[in-house]
């Protein structure tokens, strides 16, 4: 190992077919996805087998997974820089509510997701300015939200004007895909483009994975934190649009799934809390994993604390599953091993 | 090396997983092998030997994470396996936008009938739609649709909120026989459908069988204990003990509330006359220590296997109309009976 | 502007600091009179530097004497409360680390400062990656990471995330992002600390050629030999201040260790233990293995000082962990001997019970609770000496704390203070009290002075000392050469895991200690 690092000049003499055989290595072992494809590959040849109406009406499928991913892509984003975002639900909660509350669908939707951009820039505040814990600030912000929209709300679902509206929006608008999935898509390639190919957005990667190396290198890390918390709120409140237009009615109660879905879906493609791994790529694909699974599950009438469970196993999978975790399970095991051979 | 063992254990995890996922499959391979059966006997135009078995999604907002739910959903499997329905059961835990899901996946399934219990009334109106479009009967249990939803329904079986309301009234009317009473009045969630009938089934039976019993204040608790317990404490303030002789809560969850309010005050219960709904674990004894004078009957049993009646009937093709349960008046004459036993 | 400020500077320059002014060219980077205090504690006390292009300087000090800090000021990380640094004759903006960026100055950090899930290129161009209407251009991007890590003559793949690298050829990629900034002066604070001896070489190689290109070098080591190697002049500096800056041919490494060790020599010749009292090995250890840690076989005996010398990453740490059990051990044993009964030491738990007090390395994580007072921090492991059937004394916990407190001369001796507010070397201060407390029969200490003032360091060595004249066995790990040579009886010296030298204390000094450590005898001069 250090021989080669010493005359590093001379490290590339390999033959072209180790060579590329070692490159596929390589490109693989960099990914943070693998066990997000691992974990989905398995489900899909499951639900293949014993639930295959979850393929034949995909579009169910499709929009469960853009119902649990949407929010999800909007916490990679946070989640990235080592922060946490709890408030996610709560947003999609007020946002639907706020926007239910206007005559106006337009200025309804324009004021939920300006509500969205508020709340991001008010959690990034308390977090970078203030300096107050991502954890406890967020938590916070989930609450007063929460009571929030069961104020504005009056404490009873809000019922849009335009009942006909938020139908005509649950309907498929190209082929099968209905204007959710469409939305869904848009988010997921704006957000892989913003993260991989945009400047700002890569930087997300160097403050989650040294904030202070960031700091040092110039990186403006408080500008990088309120664009993370806001594209995190405005994504939660697009995703409280969807919903209210879907249902043709807000519910302050909204989104009580949906946090740990989303935190989960985020967990199993890969996203490290500590910040500074991960991708969108990889949420999309814990987000489908989640998405199938649970579709699979009701199809097939598995009481939901029994969905809980198996979506738990999965998450408690994703997570010891994870390299560095390995690393540190397999050093206790060779204690313990050790211990129980000892005189 | 450390390549390798991160693949071995991922060899594990996908072991892992085929195990859970396997228990699941062995666990739905009845319904499964029950749904190609269906199906076939559905294209042949229904050969079947002995009636016919209907497929079947009931989308509940609740299931044995609840009390009510508990003993909702036996009878309601008991009777759809006598009347040959394979019930496919979803729990949305009251969460309107996974309710909404599963009606996804309720329709593309394409049973023979969909029934529902809305999670939260007001979003439901995009699901009735699609099952129609899919030409998918739906019924309605435990709770109705809002009015303008009903027409996309078959029927609704459940508790008749605004009867039992008025049951609870006719109890008052009863213990006030003539005398001119003031009581205080508990409702439910403002804005909830059930709290709305409830307080409107009571009031208007009050006001045409007994006007001299008169309500003079009302409050919402919320369907809680604590809620109601404070605002029947502060109607006692406002109104004056003295002017108080009893008290309604629109269910006996709240009354216990209100019962705990009049002991802080020294008011003794028993002296009261008190009226609620439900006949729940928590009411039933209230009656039969005579605190609470009375309660109505809401019966889960009935409740889940008559959701399961009402969808037979229009599987087969019966006229149906809204099935009510009965409002079984409970008071400490017939409190310990075992037609009236609390089951939740 | 700002020019009667410049001139005052250069006036208030000691002239004798200008060694040679002639044969130099016009420095292209200049600190003066820098001043910059942490709370009270003065870290540089007005001390001017200058380098010229082509120059490589070194600069050195004991651990503590201010060089980080210094070179921190003039890379604009931090604000200096006096003074200002000169970059071609404009003064920066202080604590601008854009600016310097801007200016041409570049500091290749001690801590590695890289991002470890992002890619070589990506490291090599964090904060100025070349984008265009936001998007990144990853041509540009690769074009530039990799000529300047062909400027250094390192070949590593540009897509390869860092945590993917060794340790060495992470420092290597620091430094070609320093050069990718094409800077007009790099800093370079302990860039072989990490590296194994032919690394070393390889670097100090290209500093040269990289000199010989009109870089204007600062070179930060512990090494003599390595700034005796490519260095042309050389600046010392001792308790934050200047104490000289000389040609390189000027002087000798023993000139230049007289510098930077200054009056504490004499300091050192005083207190010096005399003839000490060992007695019987109380803590043993044999044929112990550990990740990172070779086959070692080690004895302290009672009121023995046994040092363990070596760079840093030699294993020294793991080493003692894996000793006390506080790590794992993968082979061996370790012993501890009392009233003539040997037990085992099985997990730290017993390690402790047996009398075994360790005082490791990050003190501010590992041994003191920071937002509790003095009192709490020094009395936590002696509860039960002060506990009546379990019934705490306060009074007799207090009595206890003032008087430790006291014996290792805490400053002020505010027991109710919170450990937070105290200065680092008061802070090990407490630490040394808490497990004073305890009158351990081995105590092991960790970098024991690290990030402490002068003073503090030399009540703490007397209090080292002390414990071992009380009969207790100490274990020092050091990274302080100067701290090594002064206390230990018997020094080991330790590489990559094993032991590969000891020396007695009439036989060790700095170059056969470094020598050993280096695994050679001389860095090869040009």
């Amino acid at each position: 190992m250090t021989d080669t690092q010493t005359q590093p000049q001379h490290a590339e003499t390999d033959d072209a077919r180790s060579d590329l055989i070692s490159r596929v290595r390589t490109i693989l072992g960099r990914r943070t996805e693998g066990r997000a494809v691992a974990l989905l590959s398995v489900v899909v040849v499951i639900t293949a087998i014993t639930e295959p109406i979850v393929f034949t009406s995909y579009e169910v499928t499709l929009g469960r997974i853009a119902l649990i991913g949407l929010v999800a892509l909007g916490l990679t984003a946070v989640i990235l820089m080592g922060e946490l975002d709890l408030a996610v639900a709560s947003t999609l909660a007020v946002s639907g509510v706020i926007m239910a509350s206007f005559e106006s669908i337009t200025i309804g939707i324009l004021a939920a997701l300006g509500t969205g951009l508020l709340i991001g820039v008010v959690n990034a505040f308390f977090v970078i300015v203030v300096g107050i814990n991502s954890f406890i600030a967020t938590l916070g912000m989930l609450f007063f939200l929460r009571g929030a929209a069961f104020v504005i709300s009056g404490e009873a679902p809000v019922r849009l004007a335009n009942v006909d509206a938020g139908i005509a929006f649950g309907r498929p608008l190209i082929g099968p895909l209905s204007p959710r999935m469409l939305i869904f898509i848009a988010a997921f390639v704006m957000l892989h483009i913003f993260l991989t190919r945009v400047r700002a957005g890569r930087e997300f990667y160097a403050v989650g994975g040294n904030r202070e190396a960031a700091h040092d290198a110039g990186i403006p890390v408080t500008r990088r934190v309120f664009t993370g918390f806001m594209i995190s709120g405005f994504v939660a409140s697009l995703a409280g649009v969807i919903n209210t237009l879907e249902r043709t009615a807000a519910d302050p109660t909204a989104g009580s799934a949906v946090l740990l879905a989303s935190f989960a879906a985020a967990i199993i493609g890969g996203v490290l809390l500590n910040g500074g791994r991960g991708s969108v790529f990889g949420t999309l694909l814990g987000a489908s994993s989640l998405g199938l699974l649970q579709v699979a599950l009701t199809l097939s009438g598995v009481q939901v604390d029994v969905q809980n469970i198996v979506i738990g196993s999965v998450l408690l999978l994703a997570v010891i599953t994870d390299p560095s975790s390995l690393r540190a399970a397999a050093g206790s095991m060779r204690a313990l091993v050790r211990s129980r051979s000892g005189p | 090396m450390q390549m390798r063992r991160s693949r071995l254990v991922g060899l594990f995890a996908a072991g892992a997983m085929v195990l859970v996922a396997c228990g699941g499959a062995a666990d739905d391979g009845a319904v499964d092998s029950a749904d190609a059966e269906g199906d076939t006997t559905d294209a042949d135009g229904g050969g079947a030997t002995d009636g016919e078995e209907f497929d079947v999604f009931a989308l509940l907002p609740q299931g044995n994470d609840q009390p009510y739910g508990t003993t909702y959903l036996p009878p309601m499997e008991a009777k759809a396996a006598e009347l040959g329905i394979n019930l496919t059961i979803t729990n949305s835990q009251y969460d309107a936008d996974t309710q909404a899901s599963d009606c996804e996946v309720a329709v593309a399934s394409r049973p023979d009938l969909i029934i529902l219990w809305p999670a939260v009334g007001d979003t439901i109106r995009p699901c009735l739609s699609a099952a129609d479009a899919a030409g998918i009967p739906v019924t309605i249990t435990n709770s109705d649709v809002n009015p303008e939803d009903k027409d996309l329904t078959e029927a609704f079986s459940g508790p008749d909120t605004y009867g039992q309301g008025a049951a609870s009234a006719e109890i008052m009317c009863d213990l006030a026989g003539g005398d001119e009473i003031g009581i205080i009045m508990v409702n439910g969630l403002t804005g909830n459908s059930t709290a709305i009938n409830r307080e409107s089934g009571f009031e208007e039976t009050i006001e045409a069988e007994c006007p001299n019993v008169t309500i003079l204040a009302r409050q919402p608790g919320d369907w809680n204990k604590d809620d109601s317990q404070i605002a029947a404490s502060e109607m006692i303030t406002a109104v004056g003990a003295e002017n108080i002789d009893g008290a309604y809560a629109a269910d006996d969850t709240m009354v216990a509330g209100v019962i705990d309010a009049f002991i802080a005050r020294d008011m003794d219960p028993a002296d009261l006359y008190i009226t609620s709904i439900g006949n729940t674990f928590l009411g039933n004894p209230l009656v039969s220590d005579g605190s609470l004078d009375g309660t109505v009957f809401q019966s889960s049993s009935w409740d889940g296997e008559n959701a399961v009646v009402l969808a037979h009937e229009v599987l087969t093709g019966q006229a149906v109309e809204d099935l009510f349960m009965p409002s079984v008046k409970v008071t400490a004459d017939n409190a310990d009976d075992p037609d009236v036993a609390p089951e939740w | 502007m700002n020019v009667p400020d410049r001139d005052a500077a250069v006036g208030s320059q000691p002239a004798d600091d200008r060694v040679g002014g002639d044969d130099h060219p016009a420095p292209i980077i200049e600190g003066r009179n820098i001043v910059k205090r942490f709370g009270g504690a003065v870290a540089v006390d007005d001390v001017s530097i200058a380098v010229s292009p082509g120059e490589i300087h070194g600069l050195l000090g004991e651990n503590g004497a201010g060089k980080s800090t210094l070179m921190r000021v003039l890379a604009g990380v931090l604000a200096p409360n006096e003074g200002a640094v000169w970059v071609e004759g404009r003064k920066l903006d202080p604590g601008d680390t854009r600016a310097a960026l801007d200016a041409g100055v570049s500091l290749v950090h001690q801590e590695l400062s890289l991002v470890p899930e992002m890619t070589v290129a990506e490291n090599i161009l964090l904060g100025s990656t070349p984008s265009r209407s936001g998007f990144i251009n990853t041509r540009e991007q690769k074009r530039i990471a990799a000529e300047a890590l062909e400027e250094i003559g390192v070949s590593v793949d540009l897509d390869e995330p860092i945590a993917r690298l060794s340790v060495a050829l992470r420092q290597f990629v620091e430094i070609a992002r320093a050069i990718a900034r094409k800077p007009q002066v790099l800093i370079l604070d302990e860039p072989t600390a990490t590296l194994t001896p032919a690394e070393t070489t390889y670097l100090l190689d290209m500093l040269q050629r990289l000199a010989g290109r009109g870089l204007a070098i600062i070179y930060i080591s512990h090494r003599i030999p390595e700034i005796f190697a490519i260095c042309n002049r050389v600046t010392v500096l001792r308790d934050g201040r200047h104490v000289t800056t000389v040609d390189i041919e000027d002087t000798t490494p023993e000139g230049v260790v007289e510098f930077m060790v200054g009056r504490d020599l004499q300091l050192e010749l005083e207190t010096h233990r005399v003839d000490p009292d060992i007695g019987e090995v109380v803590l043993s250890a044999r044929g112990l293995r550990a990740p990172g840690v070779n086959d070692i076989d080690l004895d302290v005996r009672a009121g023995e000082i046994v040092g363990l010398g070596g760079l840093v990453g030699a294993g020294r740490t793991e080493l003692v962990r894996a000793m006390i059990g506080a790590d794992i051990r993968t082979a061996g044993e370790t012993t501890i001997t009392r009233d003539g009964i040997t037990k085992r030491i099985a997990s730290y738990r017993s390690a402790v019970a047996g009398g075994v007090a360790y005082i490791p390395e990050e003190r501010r994580t590992d041994g003191l609770a920071l937002s509790m007072p003095v009192v709490d921090n020094i009395t936590l492991p002696n509860r039960h000496a002060l506990s009546r059937a379990h019934v705490l004394q306060s009074r007799k916990i207090v009595d206890f704390a003032k008087h430790l407190a006291e014996v290792v001369n805490l400053r002020p001796p505010e027991i109710h203070r919170n450990v937070g507010q105290y200065s680092g070397g008061n802070q090990q201060k407490v630490v040394l009290a808490k497990w004073l407390g305890r009158e351990p029969e081995v105590i092991i200490l960790d970098e024991p002075t690290r990030g402490v003032d002068v003073g503090a360091k030399a009540e703490i060595h007397r209090l080292i000392r002390e414990l071992a004249d009380n009969g207790a066995a100490v274990l020092v790990v050091s990274s302080d050469l100067p701290e090594l040579l002064e206390l230990s009886d018997t020094i080991h010296v330790v590489r990559d895991g094993r032991i590969v030298g000891t020396l007695l204390r009439d036989q060790a000094d700095e170059t056969s200690v470094m020598a050993l450590a280096s695994g050679q005898t001389k860095v090869d001069a040009p």
